[in-house]
């Protein structure tokens, strides 16, 4: 029970690291999902290790050709970005899409790529960053590509001991972004679909570089590779918009649950795929 | 890593330092060890809002925040608010605004809805309407005026910006308005309810008070085979743990029939999740639940029955010993077969309603406590307190007058606290430990267990000339009524009865099967069971306008009841019927905005997957219990020396604004100002039986109590008067407070003193008993009045995504004589917006029995973004028994919505619904399959 567990609340990395060295501690970062999840359900976890405190991981910074966010960053300070404005707008509209405002003040970036929910907002735009995790622990640190990251619903790569501590990707400044997602429905409080796009023409006014990236459709946020190749060279234009929904229609296979037919949440996807298409485009320079 | 440890933070100036368990919440600690019970807990699973507090400067959601996280911060709750400015009382502007626009109801989602608002207008002084909406998005009121709360944010952020005082609201007034009625007053609970000060029963810890929890069956239907409540008696803290062998009085429980059982013993029935097997009391509650844990019970499980079709099947599963069928309930007028011979067109179509949760934002709570005499107290938010007493005492097995209930406020009812909930249980439990105990649901348990809407599926059958005059009407309604009678039987009737809408109609025959089944029971819900019926026949009236080619206001109006209408029941419309001119106001209001061709589907400028288009309804409710059930309200009117005045009744004040009805009422009646009188509510040693607050009628019945019994305390006072001055009765008049006779004045307080030191006795009473009315069955007077209601709504649907949006609302209703404006306001706003969830999100789902959406964040219930754009237009047509000429208006705010809406979405798309809640997902299959 939740009144049973151990809290210890460090203020640097290596202190942490030190007290997450057991299997059922866990760190909690904003605390948006893990406190009403243990309410509501027994977890096997007897501490929790806040780390909320811990400034080393809270920070945006920009380098020559990277952007690197800290896994305590929250999703407010995201949206709140100007860097993150003109550099990676589509997380910008993923964090601002999340709960409410009262989530979004706490909940953080990082509890949202650990969690790896389907639905996890961030995740979308992230993938089509080709964004890179970087994980700490006592034994030093490592990195991995998001997409390895990302196992199923709740599983990731993450071993014990470790956090997240930032994720970077490369500026990509010819590109155009966006994110999109759709229907709440009765039932439920998460999205139905979600898509992401980066799209970056050649000097013929041809498609050079395009990553597309769905969530809630399978049981992790993925990218349409097939989508994806099937655009390479080709024209902006709706013909092939609705081409690549086709395609993602074919590709991709959701689950039916209370929230949702597969066909249904397939047909969503599709029209998203071709409305973030539009937008991304309207977006290049 | 200690288990306890300790926090240091500031909460509104104050420093504090305390030790707190690890996993406890910021909202537990504020509420339970710092007693700030201004913050309240909706959900405890970061949902609803109502526990948002500010931590240095932003909106938190306490109930998901660790205690121990506050350590060093700056926390902000309600109750610092209004000390800000260092000067104590003073109200900040927004709290002001909030009790000046009348944005206060039950008052339950207030303090998080403030506090929410505060750290926008701290970071934003100037927002803009759509900023509003995206910072309250998800801090919900189900009592939903959110356009008045968005009025009072917006007036609020202009007076701190201007440092003026907060601009006063528009409101029309009652076209009826005397000196008192008809005007625009604020809720004299208001302030409370903005300060954090207004007490909920949860709010409550009395002394020595233990917590009591209930072991629910979570099996749909059984036989307990065996039950072990050694484990869990031995658990440290245990104080109590009771099964079905210890209910000393009656074990059944119930509105109507009492078929609920309190507790379900070994060898007795489980038909339903929710069934309770044994009652836990502990020291507190995390020990009540881990005892629930460790009590071991055995089930011979049985088949199921989940729909109310095949429970009326032979060889269904039998439910209960008689049978499955509550009540088969008849309405027939004319001559059904002629009717339809006569007819040009005949149409039929069968259309189904989901389960529906109220979603209160306030769990239900009860605290039971004894007395030194000996008396058992209850402390409880309920509709219905005097039945509430009866209840209890039956299963302790004690004369009525050894228990006494006391009202609490109820943070929103909408029927869904008419039924016992955990009453019995803290009663049972405080007798066997004599101890105060508490039983609070969480919300998990309020949306899995409470009674719920009746789940229908209704079978409508018209018959119309080819020139749209309508001849004759069958339905067919099957209701689920779930394993408790509840109040489905009154529900099902009030459904069959309105089945063939507010039309003349010579030939009717309706059939409505209220089944009992293996589900959730239902009961009273805003509507009672006309919401229902208003989908089926409000969509038929639309197809058959279509199928005619008549306008869908055309058809309406030819057909409408008008004053001489006889009723599908038998009833002559004597007086008070304005129909007609709500559907012409409607259409007026509607051709102002969209022009002459509404119905029409518009494309979206810019928008090349949106179609826009608008559709109507129309409704009509009975206020009060009719059906030859005898309806009465007594009061109290008293005058104190002081020359203030109390009113007291026994009727629940729910939200809907019932403490200022009865205050204008006695303030005019009195000729005094407002400020001057008292109400007082729902205890039953104190307050005489105002009857249940149900069926929209405590606005009549208990409004007509307290105006004859304030009329008796008048005559007493100005014989009084005319013996003084040896004057002519009639010569008196009251006035501000004082009466006026023949040159003299006398102040009420001064004439009270006089009369005291008399002796004389300035207390007042009435039995106020409603005009009789008739059975359904027997012609005659079914109902003592009807309030009438036509809808548009005009909706944006996206064509790939199936998504709809309500944009506009235009809302006329009847309502008698607009009594108390601001607070129609906010009922209209209120009832329109879950007529919103009802038509599009909102949905509890069960499977085989079990409770699929078992949480707040399953249950879309609509937030402020959601709301559309209301415009409310206030027909007053007095009814003459009423007081001042008023009539209920509750429920039929929400009745037209869910119809006018999916007319609507026919109207811009082609698809057509026969089930409520809209799914999207038909939608844009229906599109596409088209294209
Ligand atoms: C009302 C509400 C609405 C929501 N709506 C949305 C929504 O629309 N979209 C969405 O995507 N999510 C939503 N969420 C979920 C959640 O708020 C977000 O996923 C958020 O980003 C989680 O971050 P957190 O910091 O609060 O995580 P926490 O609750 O603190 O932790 C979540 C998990 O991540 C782990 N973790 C956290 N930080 C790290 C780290 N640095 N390294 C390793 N592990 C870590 C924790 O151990 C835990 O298992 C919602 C939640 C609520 C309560
Ligand atoms: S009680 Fe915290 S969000 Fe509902
Ligand atoms: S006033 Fe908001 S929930 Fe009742």
């Amino acid at each position: 029970m939740i009144d049973e567990l151990n809290y210890s609340l460090p203020s640097n990395l290596n202190d942490a690291y030190s007290q997450l060295q057991e299997i059922h501690r866990k760190p909690l970062a904003g605390a948006t999902d893990i406190i009403p999840r243990l309410r509501r359900t027994k977890l096997p976890i007897d501490t929790l290790v806040d780390i909320s405190r811990i400034r080393e991981i809270n920070f945006i910074r920009e380098h020559e050709t990277e952007i690197e966010i800290g896994a305590l960053t929250t999703h407010s300070e995201i949206t709140d970005s100007a860097l993150l404005q003109s550099t990676a707008i589509s997380l910008l509209e993923a964090s601002a899409s999340i709960g409410c405002q009262q989530t979004r003040n706490r909940g953080t970036l990082g509890g949202n790529i650990a969690n790896a929910s389907p639905a996890a907002d961030t995740l979308p735009p992230l993938l089509t960053f080709d964004a890179v995790v970087h994980l700490g622990s006592l034994d030093g640190t490592r990195e991995m590509p998001l997409s390895k990251f990302l196992l199923g619903p709740g599983k990731t790569g993450l071993a014990v001991g470790e956090l997240i501590e930032f994720i970077s990707f490369k500026k990509l400044n010819r590109y155009g972004l966006a994110y999109v997602k759709s229907g709440k429905r009765n039932g439920m409080s998460i999205a139905v679909a979600s898509a992401a796009v980066a799209i970056a023409l050649d000097d013929n006014g041809r498609i050079e570089d395009i990553r597309l990236a769905l969530g809630s459709v399978a049981s992790t946020a993925l990218r349409c590779p097939r989508a994806e190749k099937i655009l390479i060279g080709k024209p902006l234009t709706k013909t092939h918009f609705k081409k690549a929904g086709e395609i993602v229609y074919e590709d991709i296979s959701p689950i039916d649950d209370v929230r949702a037919s597969a066909s249904y949440r397939r047909s969503v996807a599709a029209a998203l795929v071709m409305q973030v298409l539009s937008i991304a485009e309207g977006r290049l320079n | 890593m200690t288990n306890k440890q300790m926090v240091d933070f500031t909460v509104n100036g104050d420093h504090v330092s305390l030790s707190v368990k690890p996993g406890q919440s910021l909202a537990e600690l504020l509420r339970e060890e710092l007693r700030l019970t201004g913050t309240k807990i909706g959900c405890s699973e970061a949902e609803c809002g109502s526990c948002t507090v500010v931590i240095d400067g932003k909106p938190v959601l306490s109930c998901a925040f660790p205690a121990l996280r506050a350590q060093g911060k700056n926390v902000l709750t309600i109750e610092g608010l209004s000390k800000l400015d260092g000067n104590g009382d003073t109200l900040h502007p927004l709290q002001q605004a909030f009790v000046l626009y009348g944005a206060v109801q039950c008052g339950f989602c207030i303090p998080g809805m403030l506090m929410t608002a505060y750290a926008l207008l701290e970071r934003n002084p100037d927002p803009t309407r759509d900023e509003v909406h995206h910072a309250l998005k998800h801090t919900f009121c189900r009592c939903a005026g959110y356009p008045t709360i968005e009025k009072a944010v917006l007036a609020a952020a202009k007076a701190m910006r201007n440092g003026e005082p907060v601009e006063l609201p528009e409101l029309p007034e009652s076209k009826w308005a005397e000196q008192v009625v008809g005007r625009v007053h604020v809720r004299p609970e208001a302030v409370a309810k903005v300060t954090g000060r207004a007490l909920f029963t949860d709010d409550l810890k009395l002394e020595d008070m233990a917590y009591g929890r209930a072991k629910r069956a979570d099996i749909p239907h059984a036989i307990v085979k065996s039950l072990d409540v050694s484990r869990a008696k031995s658990l440290p803290g245990v104080l109590a743990v009771l099964t079905a062998e210890d209910i000393p009085g009656d074990h059944y429980h119930g509105t109507i029939i009492r078929d609920w059982p309190s507790i379900v013993g070994v060898g007795e029935k489980i038909r339903y999740v929710g069934d309770v097997v044994a009652l836990v009391a502990a020291e507190s509650n995390e020990i009540a639940t881990q005892a629930l844990e460790l009590i071991d019970v055995g089930y011979e499980a049985l088949p199921i029955v989940s729909n109310p079709v095949q429970a009326h099947e032979s060889g269904a599963v039998q439910v209960h010993d008689k049978g499955n069928l509550l009540k088969h309930i008849k309405v027939r007028k004319g001559d059904i077969d002629h009717g339809m011979e006569g007819a040009d067109v005949i149409m039929e179509h069968t259309f189904h309603t989901a389960t529906y949760d109220h979603a209160f934002l306030e769990p239900e709570c009860s605290i039971a406590q004894l007395t030194l005499d000996a008396r058992m107290e209850v402390f409880v938010g309920s509709q219905i307190a005097y039945e509430d007493r009866e209840m209890v005492a039956l299963a302790l097995g004690w004369p009525e007058e050894r228990v006494r209930v006391i009202g609490m406020l109820v943070g929103g009812g909408f029927g869904g606290k008419e039924d016992i909930t955990g009453q019995i249980h803290a009663a049972l439990l405080c007798n066997a430990i004599k101890r105060p105990v508490k039983v609070l649901y969480d919300r998990h348990e309020s949306i899995s267990y409470d009674v719920k809407r009746h789940t229908t599926q209704i079978r409508v059958k018209v018959g119309a000339k080819n020139n749209g005059k309508l001849v004759a009407v069958e339905t067919e309604l099957y209701g689920d009524t779930g394993a408790y009678a509840s109040l489905g039987e009154a529900v099902m009737t009030r459904a069959t009865t309105h089945s063939s809408g507010p039309y003349e109609m010579p030939h009717v025959k309706g059939d409505c099967f209220a089944m009992y089944t293996n589900n959730i029971p239902a009961g009273a819900y805003r509507g009672f069971g006309v919401m229902q019926s208003a989908f089926g026949v409000e969509t038929m009236m639309d197809m058959m306008a279509e199928e005619l080619e008549i306008d869908p206001f055309e058809i309406r109006r030819m057909n409408a009841l008008h004053v001489g209408s006889v009723t599908n029941t038998g009833q002559i419309l004597n007086e008070s019927v304005g129909l007609l001119e709500c559907i012409d106001r409607v259409e007026d209001e509607v051709k102002r905005l969209a022009g002459d061709t509404p119905f029409v589907s518009h494309p979206v400028p810019g928008e090349p997957n949106k179609r826009r288009s608008w559709g109507i309804a129309a409704a009509y409710k009975n206020t009060g219990l009719g059906g030859g059930v005898p309806d009465e309200a007594g009061a109290t009117v008293e005058l104190f020396e002081d020359g203030t005045v109390e009113s007291r009744t026994s009727s629940a004040e729910i939200g809907q604004g019932l403490v200022t009805v009865l205050q204008i009422i006695t303030a005019e009646e009195l000729g005094m100002p407002i400020e001057k009188v008292r109400v007082l509510l729902s205890d039953t040693d104190l307050t005489p039986n105002g009857g249940p607050t149900t069926a929209s009628r405590q606005t009549f019945m208990s409004g007509n109590a307290v105006r004859y019994a304030a009329r008796v305390l008048r005559d007493a006072l100005v014989s009084e008067v005319a013996e003084k001055y040896d004057i002519s009765p009639k010569l008196i008049q009251f006035k501000d407070g004082c009466i006026h006779a023949n040159g003299h004045t006398v102040e009420l307080s001064e004439l009270a003193q006089e009369m005291k030191q008399k002796g004389l006795d300035l207390r007042a009473k009435y039995l106020y008993s409603a005009p009789e009315t008739k059975p359904l069955g027997e012609g005659g007077d079914m109902h003592f009045a009807f309030s009438f209601a036509v809808q548009a709504a005009e909706v944006e649907v996206d064509t790939l995504t199936g998504e709809v949006a309500v944009l506009n609302v235009i809302a006329a209703n009847d309502v008698g004589a607009a009594i108390n404006p601001l607070g129609l306001q906010v009922q209209v706003e209120g009832g329109v917006v879950m007529g919103v969830g009802h038509a599009l999100t909102e949905k509890f789902i069960m499977d085989e029995g079990r409770v699929v959406t078992d949480r707040l964040a399953m249950y879309r219930m609509p937030n402020i973004s959601q709301t559309p754009e209301i415009t409310s237009i206030v027909v007053e047509e007095k009814v003459a028994a009423g007081p001042y000429g008023a009539k209920g208006v509750g429920e039929v705010v929400l009745v037209p919505t869910s119809p006018a809406i999916t007319n609507a979405i026919y109207n811009a798309v082609g698809v057509r619904f026969f089930e409520i809640p809209v799914d999207q997902e038909i939608i844009a299959r229906q599109i596409a399959a088209k294209s």
